[in-house]
Parts: C-alpha cells; structure tokens; sequence
C-alpha cells in the first residue's frame, strides 16, 4: 500500500538572523545604527523531517534553540533562508492564505483573538472569516465549550479573560474551521495543573476523532509524555533527535533508580544481583539500585525487587524526559539521530 | 476569498468592535464630547484669527471655514478608518503583526481594523455642520458641477489621507518607533492644507502640492466652487488632475505597503 503523502515535509530548512552588534557606552545606539557590523545566528540549520497524517509531535529544545523560528516558517510568517518545506501540498511563505484556511495556528504567547470583543464574537468572526458551514461551527463549537469549558467566560472580553481561559479561546478559535493541521506553539506555557488537563484532553480528542495532525513545542515534557508518541528535539538550530519518545528515553534516559526502605530484620545480599542491576546500601534499612533500561522497565524492576525483600517503601526515579533531554545536551554526539 | 467578501468581513469586524466599545466603555460619551470641544476650539481659533486679517489673500472668514471644513470632513473620515495603523508600529515591535499573517485575509483589512475609534465620529459631525453653515452663509448653489467636485474632493481626499497614514505605518516595517514622525508629517500635512495655499512661500507650496497633492485635491475644488481666482493657474486642469494623482499614489502606497510586508516576511520583526 502506497503511504499516503506527508502532511508536513521539510527539506535542509535554514533560517539565519543579521543581529546589530550593540555598542555600549555613549553614543552607543548611534553607533550600532552607523556601523554596519552585526553578528549571524543560525536560528534553524539544515532541518530535515515529515510529518505524517494524524501523527502528534512534540518539537522540544532550549529557550532559543529554534522552535519557534521552525513554526513560523511552517505557517508562512517567515521565509527560510534556504531550504524548502511542504505543508498540505503548499509552499506556506508563497501560498500563505491558501494555507491559512487549512491549517490552526496557536501561539501561546500571543492571542489571536480580537482583544476588545467577547469570546462568543470573536468565534463568530472566525467563522465567517474562514467560511465554515453552519453545521460544522455548530459541532465545534459545542465540543469545545464542552471540552474547554468556554461557557463560563463566552460573554466576557479577551482582554479581561484569564491566562487560562485566553488559551482555551485561542485553541477553541483555531479547530473552528477542521484544519488538518494544528500547529501549537507553547500551548500550555503559564497554565495551572486544571487547564493544562483540559487542553491536553481536547487535542487528544480531536486527534482521535477527526486525525488532525499536530505540531507542538512545549518546555512542559507532560504535554510531551501525555499526548506524543513521537518528540523531535532541537539544539541551536540543529535536529538533534527525530524518533519516539520511548527510543529517546532508552538512548538518554540512564539508568532506572529505585530507593528502596525495607522491614527491620531483612536485609539485601548485593552479591549475586541480576544483569544490568546494581545496588548500593545506603543506610541501615535502606537500599540503592540503579536498572540498565536496556533489560529492566520500572514495573519489572519492582517486581524484581519485591521477590528478595518485604519492601516497606519504594521511591522510583524513571528518569524524566526533562533529566534525558539534559543528559542529550551534555552528550556529546553531534549528529542528529534519525529514526526514520 | 474575493474582495468583497473581504471588506464586508472587514465592516463586520468594524461593527463589532464598535458595538463592544459602546458597551464596555463607559466614556464613551465622554470621549465623544472632549473631542467635540476640541474641535470648537480649533473653529473658534481660526475664527479670531481671521478677525485679525479680515481677507488673507483675497479669502473671506466664510470662505476659509468652508475649506477648513472640506478638508476637515476628509481627514476626520480617514483619521476613523485609518486607526488601526497607529497600532501596526507596535505591533511590528512585538512580533504581533505575526498573528495577521496567520489568516486568510489581506493583511491591511486585518491591519486598519486593529483597532476601530469611534471618538473621531464626533469631529466629523462637527466638521459637516460647519460646511453646511459656511455653505448657506455663502449661499451656494448645490448643481450637478459642484456636487460631483465635492464627492470627487472627499473621496479622493479620504484615500489620500488613509494612504498619508498607511506611509507612516509602511516605515515601520523597516524603522520601529515611529510614530512621532508619522504624526509630524500627517497631521502637519492637515494643518497647512487648511489655509490658502498661496501665503506660502513658492517652493514650499510646489512640494506640497506635488508630493502630497492634497491642495488639488481639496484646495482647487473648493476654489472652483467658489469662483475664486487661481493664483497657480492651475483651476483648468485641477479636477482631472486630483484623482489621477490620487491614483498614483495609493498604487505608489500599495506597493510600498507590499514591500513592508514582505521585509517583515524575511527579518521577522
Ligand atoms: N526576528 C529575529 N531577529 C533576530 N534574531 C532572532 C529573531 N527571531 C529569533 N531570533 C533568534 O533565533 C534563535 C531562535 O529563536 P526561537 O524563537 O526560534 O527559539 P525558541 O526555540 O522558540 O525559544 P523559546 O523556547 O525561548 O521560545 C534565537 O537565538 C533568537 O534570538
Ligand atoms: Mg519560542
């Protein structure tokens, strides 16, 4: 079976800046205007990736790394320095409207929404705008004043909205019209624990029942954890890995550490342990064992565990994918690690 | 999307955000008013002026105020329609102007109803009932020939103005910050249009007819409507000549305005 064409497929894409090199001291901004020095920062070097239909990607990295450079280019704000992108069959910078009516487009920094009007109009407007029928705004709209919980503030401006509820009307704003693609950036930046839920459980429901595609950036790795398979990281603008979530927990995830406090008459004879175990005994009822991921998940580290001690308190640090990505950083391998 | 479809989404994005100021903004009223009384100011200030020189250049106090008035009804309409460019600087600034180009319609609709004014509907008022008063004081007639200079004059006069602004916000595409000389030129470019352009000095009145040619598009209608002599010469070719500069230059903005937007494309801020 032919595999159906990617929703987003994007070639060696570069984008460089010209930064004005400051001068200090006096007359320095006369001087920086003058001068014609400035410094070059690769925003996006030489990326390369598709993105199939109905597939969630998180796109992580640093502040500064890149990722919302990637998005902008991917939407048609920015035009590449070189390098070329596809998405939904269209060249976003040549054919910026004609995309814009197929693709969401959130930026969690920045409303889309008309500031001075209430929700309700604001999404009446983008109905018209993107000429949505009838029914389809309908159905919409009723999941998400379900999902997102909008009735309570549909009536009020943006501009008094919350963080919270802003984001919510943004995200409700951008399926209005089914686009294929949503592309997020940072949707769940400055969110409490209640909003993030709800923002993560409307892009997983729309991803099932409708297969919209997603992109998404975060620096919050539950959004990651929770809603993609499928993560891409970037590092001062070059792709530093592209594959599951899984693989790059088992490439950079070290070990899996499991504290152990156990009965007062037992004790753990370390000699003899498994392969890929190590332990360590730390105080006199306490115990330290580090589980090769290669061999051992946390379920059956436990279970493992529970067979050779009366086990009175287990504490388990499955490493985080923020400590992996850390540890991807430290490490010094350069070149990008394609799964594909 | 065609273009009508996009101006009728543009009125519809205006009537909205009108409608919400009326009821969120509870000086609305207020607003109306001080701008008002602004602009009294303003007629009174010219008034006592002319009292002083009772016929500078030839022009009586009536006469000026219906200048005055031809032009303050053009610039008030565009100074209403143009808002939202005010914001385009700051928004440029930012990185908000992103968000207009995330949508499926023309950026400058997007651009011009960023944010919609209603206080300027108070001056426009006030700048139509003083036509109408000059008018009759002057007791003009209301013939087919003056009635299509007046439509010529204000339509052109309103593009003009709007494109004057959308200059101001086409700079800022390349240099932020810079509002002060927008203003600088815009409404300078109001005031002096509302005296007789003959009192300035020959090469100040040459530029400023040609670069921003809004004396023969308001200056030289309302000379031929009042039969007043043409100290330039011009009255025999003035009102074709009106709408052909006016052409010229909302394509010369256009293209310009295209060429911001693109520069915004490609830097990113
Ligand atoms: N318009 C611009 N002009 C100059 N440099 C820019 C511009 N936009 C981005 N940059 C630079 O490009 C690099 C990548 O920025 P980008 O915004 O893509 O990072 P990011 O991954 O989104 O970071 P964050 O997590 O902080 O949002 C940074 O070094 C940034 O300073
Ligand atoms: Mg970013």
């Amino acid at each position: 079976m032919p595999s159906p064409d990617p929703i987003v497929s994007v070639t060696c894409l570069t984008r460089t800046f010209q930064r004005r090199r400051l001068h200090r001291g006096r007359f320095g901004a006369l001087r920086a205007l003058a001068s014609r020095q400035s410094d070059t920062v690769n925003a996006v070097s030489d990326i390369t990736f598709d993105i199939q239909p109905g597939e969630m990607v998180g796109y992580i990295g640093q502040n500064g790394a890149g990722k919302s450079t990637t998005i902008k280019m991917l939407c048609g704000i920015l035009v590449p320095t070189s390098g070329s992108a596809t998405v939904l069959g269209a060249t976003p910078w040549r054919q910026r409207k004609q995309l814009a009516h197929r693709i969401g487009v959130v930026f969690g920094q920045r409303t889309q929404l008309w500031w001075d009007l209430p929700l309700r109009d604001s999404l009446h407007l983008l109905r018209h705008m993107y000429r949505v029928p009838g029914d389809r705004f309908a159905e919409n709209l009723a999941t998400a004043r379900e999902v997102l919980d909008l009735d309570p503030f549909l009536a009020t401006p943006v501009r008094q909205l919350s963080l919270g509820q802003r984001m919510r009307g943004d995200l409700a704003a951008a399926i209005l019209h089914d686009p294929d693609l949503l592309i997020l950036d940072e949707p769940t930046i400055g969110l409490d624990l209640l909003a993030k839920d709800r923002i993560r459980d409307f892009l997983r429901t729309l991803n099932r029942t409708h297969g919209t595609t997603m992109l998404l950036t975060t620096h919050d790795l539950g959004d990651i954890e929770e809603l993609c398979e499928r993560v891409m990281v970037i590092d001062a603008g070059r792709l530093r890995f592209d594959g599951n979530a899984t693989a790059l927990q088992h490439q950079f995830g070290g070990d899996i550490e499991i504290g152990v406090d156990v009965a007062h008459d037992q004790t753990i004879a370390l000699a003899n342990l498994p392969t890929g175990v190590t332990g360590e005994h730390l105080t006199a009822s306490t115990w330290m064992f580090r589980f090769d991921r290669g061999l051992w998940t946390s379920g059956s580290a436990v279970r493992w565990l529970t067979t050779i001690a009366e086990l009175r308190d287990v504490s388990i640090n499955d490493g985080s994918l923020e400590q992996m990505i850390r540890d991807l950083y430290l490490s010094d391998k350069t070149s990008a690690h394609n799964v594909n | 999307m065609d273009w009508q479809q996009e101006l009728g989404l543009t009125w519809r994005i205006a009537k909205l955000r009108i409608a919400a100021q009326m009821q969120f903004q509870g000086s609305f009223l207020m607003q109306l008013f001080g701008n008002s009384i602004m602009t009294i100011m303003e007629i009174v200030t010219v008034v006592i002026f002319f009292q002083q020189f009772p016929a500078l250049g030839g022009w009586t106090l009536d006469e000026v105020l219906l200048l005055y008035a031809m032009c303050a009804i053009a610039f008030e309409i565009a100074d209403t329609m143009q808002n939202g460019l005010d914001l385009v600087p700051e928004q440029v600034r930012t990185g908000d102007f992103d968000r207009l180009l995330t949508r499926p319609i023309s950026v400058y609709l997007q651009a011009i109803t960023l944010d919609i004014s209603v206080r300027h509907i108070g001056k426009t008022i006030l700048a139509f009932g003083l036509f109408c008063w000059a008018w009759l004081r002057l007791d003009l007639a209301l013939t087919s020939e003056t009635l299509l200079l007046l439509t010529s004059a204000w339509i052109c006069g309103i593009a003009l103005f709007i494109a004057i602004f959308t200059l101001g916000a086409i700079v800022s595409f390349w240099t932020v910050g810079s509002i002060e000389v927008v203003n600088a030129i815009s409404y300078g470019g109001s005031d002096l249009a509302q005296y007789p352009i003959h009192i300035y000095r020959r090469w100040f009145r040459t530029i400023f007819i040609w670069l921003i040619p809004i004396g023969f598009v308001i200056y030289y209608p309302t000379l031929i409507i009042l039969d007043k002599p043409d100290p330039l010469g011009f009255a025999p070719i003035a009102p074709a000549i009106g709408p052909l500069l006016t052409i010229a230059f909302v394509a010369l903005v256009s293209l310009l305005w295209r060429q911001g937007v693109n520069h915004y494309h490609s830097t990113g801020s």
